[in-house]
C-alpha cells in the first residue's frame, strides 16, 4: 500500500494531480485536510525544539530519575529534533516528555480517550498507540526522513 | 491496613492507588499521561491497596517510596482493580512486610512498548476522578513540562 502526499493551495474545486499518475485504475482513498498554518506555529516549535535540547541535556547520564532510568542518546535527541521540523506547520505540537528507558514521549492529547502517544527510541523506531473512544490503534513504524503518515492520519482524528 | 496474617485477595471493586513522583506524569486538566502506567524493566507496576488503610497511611506509604528514590510524593490516582483487569493485566496481593502489607502489583504487561503504551493509555482514562495532590503546594509548570 503507498501513500502520496500533496500539498495545494486550492483555487477551485477541480484539481489536477498528474502526481497520481501511478496510482490510475486503482481504487484510493481520498482525504483533504485543511492546512492551515497554526498562528505562532514556527516561535512554538523552536521553544519546543529548545525544550527537547535541554530536557536531553538533563537526561543524558543513567539514573536521572534517581533511580535506574536510562540516559537519552543523541541519536535519540536527533531523531526527536528532526521529527519536530518535519511536522507540518498545520499539526498541533505535541508535549514531550522522557521516558526512564531512555526514549523520548511525543503526546497529542485532547482528552483521556482521545490522545496519541509516541515513543522515540535511539534506532528510529517509532512505538505509537492512541485512543480514540472505544478504538485502541498501535503499532510501530521506523523514521526515514518524513513525518509518518501513519501518525498524521492519527493526530488528525485526535486533534482535528 | 490489611492484617498481613489473613491476606485477601484483590477484589474486582477495590479501589489501588498509583504514587506519583513525577510532575511529567500528570496534566495541569487533573488527568494522568500514560507514563503514570507504563512499567519499565519488569512487566508489573506497583500499586497500593486502599482496603483497610486511612488515606493518611497510603499517604505515609507513598512517602516513603518516593523518598526511597529522592523523590518527593506529587500526589496519587486511584483506580478500581476491575478497570486494571483489561487484556492481558491483572492484580495480584504482593505484601511487602512488614512495612506495606497493602502492596498489589498490576502483573501481564506484554514486552512490545506499543502494546504497553496502549494499555497505560487504558489505565490513565480510567482513573477515579482528578488525581490526588499530596498536601498543599502541589506540581509547577516546570514540573510539568
Amino acid at each position: 500500500m503507498s501513500t502520496i502526499t500533496l500539498r495545494r493551495n486550492l483555487e477551485s474545486e477541480t484539481l489536477h494531480l498528474p502526481e497520481l499518475k501511478s496510482m490510475v485504475g486503482h481504487s484510493v482513498e481520498i482525504v483533504v485536510r485543511d492546512s492551515q498554518p497554526v498562528p505562532g506555529f514556527d516561535a512554538d516549535r523552536s521553544a519546543l525544539l529548545q525544550t527537547v535540547d535541554e530536557m536531553c541535556q538533563r537526561c543524558s547520564q543513567p539514573g536521572w530519575d534517581h533511580a535506574d532510568a536510562e540516559s537519552i542518546s543523541p541519536q535519540t535527541r536527533t531523531i526527536a529534533r528532526r521529527l519536530l521540523e518535519l511536522l507540518p506547520s498545520d499539526v498541533p505540537l505535541p508535549v514531550v516528555v522522557p521516558e526512564p528507558d531512555g526514549q523520548i514521549n511525543f503526546e497529542w492529547y485532547r482528552a483521556p480517550r482521545r490522545l496519541l502517544t509516541t515513543s522515540i527510541s535511539n534506532t528510529g523506531t517509532l512505538y505509537w498507540a492512541a485512543l480514540i473512544d472505544s478504538e485502541d490503534p498501535r503499532g510501530s513504524c521506523q523514521f526515514s526522513e518524513q513525518f509518518p503518515p501513519t501518525l498524521l492520519y492519527w493526530i488528525g482524528l485526535v486533534c482535528g | 491496613m490489611i492484617d498481613p496474617s489473613h491476606l485477601p485477595p484483590v477484589e474486582a471493586d477495590e479501589l489501588l492507588a498509583r504514587f506519583i513522583v513525577n510532575g511529567n506524569e500528570v496534566r495541569a486538566d487533573g488527568t494522568v499521561r500514560p507514563q503514570l502506567f507504563l512499567p519499565y524493566k519488569r512487566v508489573e507496576l506497583s500499586v497500593n491497596r486502599h482496603r483497610d488503610a486511612t488515606v493518611e497511611e497510603t499517604a505515609n506509604i507513598g512517602r516513603q517510596v518516593a523518598a526511597q528514590r529522592g523523590k518527593t510524593l506529587l500526589g496519587r490516582a486511584d483506580i478500581r482493580t476491575r478497570s486494571c483487569c483489561i487484556q492481558t493485566l491483572s492484580v495480584v496481593a504482593s505484601p511487602i512486610l512488614p512495612d506495606n502489607p497493602n502492596h498489589a502489583d498490576i502483573v501481564g504487561y506484554p514486552a512490545r512498548k506499543d502494546e504497553q503504551l496502549s494499555l497505560a493509555a487504558k489505565l490513565a482514562a480510567s482513573i477515579e476522578s482528578a488525581w490526588h495532590a499530596n498536601g498543599p503546594g502541589s506540581i509547577t509548570s516546570e514540573d510539568e513540562r
